[in-house]
């Protein structure tokens, strides 16, 4: 599936990883997470290979995936109440604030909006203290103007909690403002066409368009797509 | 209405068609005064002692055994045939051999009640267990549960909605073998009622009975609703 492929990611950094369907790049994200083995290579995360999942890597899938038998607090907690039956439950509403559902703890997941239970699902796995987020497409689901919102949230709450974030989408835009290094991969087989460093763009910059930073990131991952065959 | 006029115009002698206002006697008679030793209410309890002990059994064996189908490949292979095998048979054809075995004590009958209705359950277990999102088991072991917790929390909560399914189409199932089984061999209970009043033409009585195995099934059905409600309010969410 890849050719001569390789990906180093920094602690703290945030890295987009762009390309067409078919890329590879869930497999990618997939064997990161330790779901998936590669045939041959290596996977090495904190000085170590990775064996299979494990909490200090969480993903954030493209569906909520919340338990509908749970309300949103206990879904949050499910991967502390693993380890231990009773727990505290301060970092649980914390991590609830910082999604600014606080008022919605009670609530059952299907009572939510999409882009309300994505934040229920990014706070469960950040409650975990996780070293990595893998996000797989996780906002694919969302119209646009809820999409654009939860760009601005995730920018924001990285900027202030700097976890290392590995953001997959096939979505130029969404990569560039996300992300401080956008990886491009192409296909068949999969390889890594380019990078961009998109350090200087985010969300909140006003009007893209006019943005010349964002028209020369853009263009040059439009290019690096074009090279696929 | 009809009934009435039916029954009225004489059409059937009265003791093959009953009007309603004779069965409502009989319905009285029996309530107040009991039939062949037995009060209506006596009887009713009988039915359902034995509905409820079954049924109750039969979703814990199906459950259970459902789980352990899907865990086990050892399990599923000795277990399935039999399943297969005896999906196909009525129950009711078991019942000479289980009164030879047990005679027409409660058990041939609890017995009849489990063989018509653990494979139903089982089999919507298994349904239920198969069809759990793949993505919920995957997150789950991300955030670190291990396989007994994956089972416990995530696939059992995830089957729920197929095992009321088997429960809902069971409850039916347990009802109509148990009068079934009442008629045919039993001293008490609803089935050996009507039997019973049916060899002494006492339609009024049979007709009695007939409405309140009809009423006694609706409720039991609503009964397992109700309680769907309770436990999985998401079920229509997912």
């Amino acid at each position: 599936m890849f050719d001569e492929f390789s990906l180093d990611i920094a602690e703290g950094e945030f890295v987009a990883v762009l390309g067409p369907s078919g890329c590879g790049k869930t497999t990618l994200l997939r064997m990161i997470a330790g779901f998936d083995r590669p045939d041959t290579g290596r996977v090495i995360f904190d000085g170590s290979d990775v064996t299979g999942p494990a909490s200090d890597r969480v993903v954030v899938f493209q569906q909520p995936g919340l338990f509908p038998w749970m309300d949103v607090r206990h879904n949050v907690a499910f991967g502390l109440r693993l380890r231990r039956r009773r727990i505290d439950w301060q970092p649980v509403d914390e991590i609830l604030a910082t999604v600014g559902l606080s008022e919605f703890a009670g609530h059952a997941p299907y009572e939510l909006s999409g882009g309300m239970q994505q934040r229920v699902a990014l706070a469960r796995s950040l409650v975990m203290r996780p070293k990595m987020l893998l996000m797989d497409e996780p906002f694919a689901a969302l119209d646009a103007h809820l999409r654009h919102a939860m760009q601005v949230f995730l920018r924001e709450l990285w900027l202030e909690i700097r976890t290392t974030v590995l953001f997959i989408t096939h979505d130029v835009e969404e990569a560039i403002v996300l992300a401080e290094r956008v990886v491009v991969l192409g296909s068949n087989p999969g390889r890594i066409l380019g990078e961009l460093d998109a350090r200087d763009v985010h969300p909140s910059s006003a009007d893209l368009l006019d943005n010349a930073d964002y028209r020369r990131l853009r263009h040059r991952a439009i290019e690096l797509l074009g090279e696929i065959p | 209405m009809a009934w009435q006029l039916v029954a009225i115009s004489h059409v059937f002698p009265s003791f093959a068609f009953p009007s309603p206002s004779s069965t409502w006697d009989s319905f009285l008679q029996t309530l107040h005064h009991g039939y062949q030793g037995s009060t209506l209410l006596a009887d009713l309890m009988v039915s359902l002692e034995r509905v409820s002990i079954a049924y109750v059994g039969a979703v814990v064996i199906g459950v259970v055994l459902g789980f352990s189908m899907t865990q086990s490949r050892a399990v599923f292979t000795v277990v399935d045939p039999f399943l297969q095998f005896l999906r196909p048979i009525p129950p009711l054809a078991y019942i000479p051999l289980f009164v030879v075995w047990f005679g027409i004590g409660e058990m041939p009958k609890v017995l009849l009640i489990l063989v018509s209705t653990v494979p139903v359950i089982v089999i919507n277990t298994i349904n239920g267990v198969r069809s759990t999102p793949n993505y919920r088991i995957e997150l789950a072991r991300n955030l670190g549960a291990n396989r007994r917790q994956i089972l416990g929390r995530v696939v059992f909560p995830s089957a729920l909605p197929d095992i009321f399914t088997g429960m809902k189409v069971a409850i039916g199932v347990a009802w109509s073998t148990l009068v079934a089984a009442e008629l045919i061999a039993a001293s008490r209970g609803l089935g050996w009622l009507i039997e019973q009043a049916g060899t002494e033409l006492q339609t009024g009585i049979v007709v009695t009975g007939i409405i309140l195995i009809g009423i006694m099934g609706y409720l039991m059905d609503l009964a397992i609703r109700v309680l769907e409600r309770v436990v999985i309010p998401w079920r229509d969410f997912v």
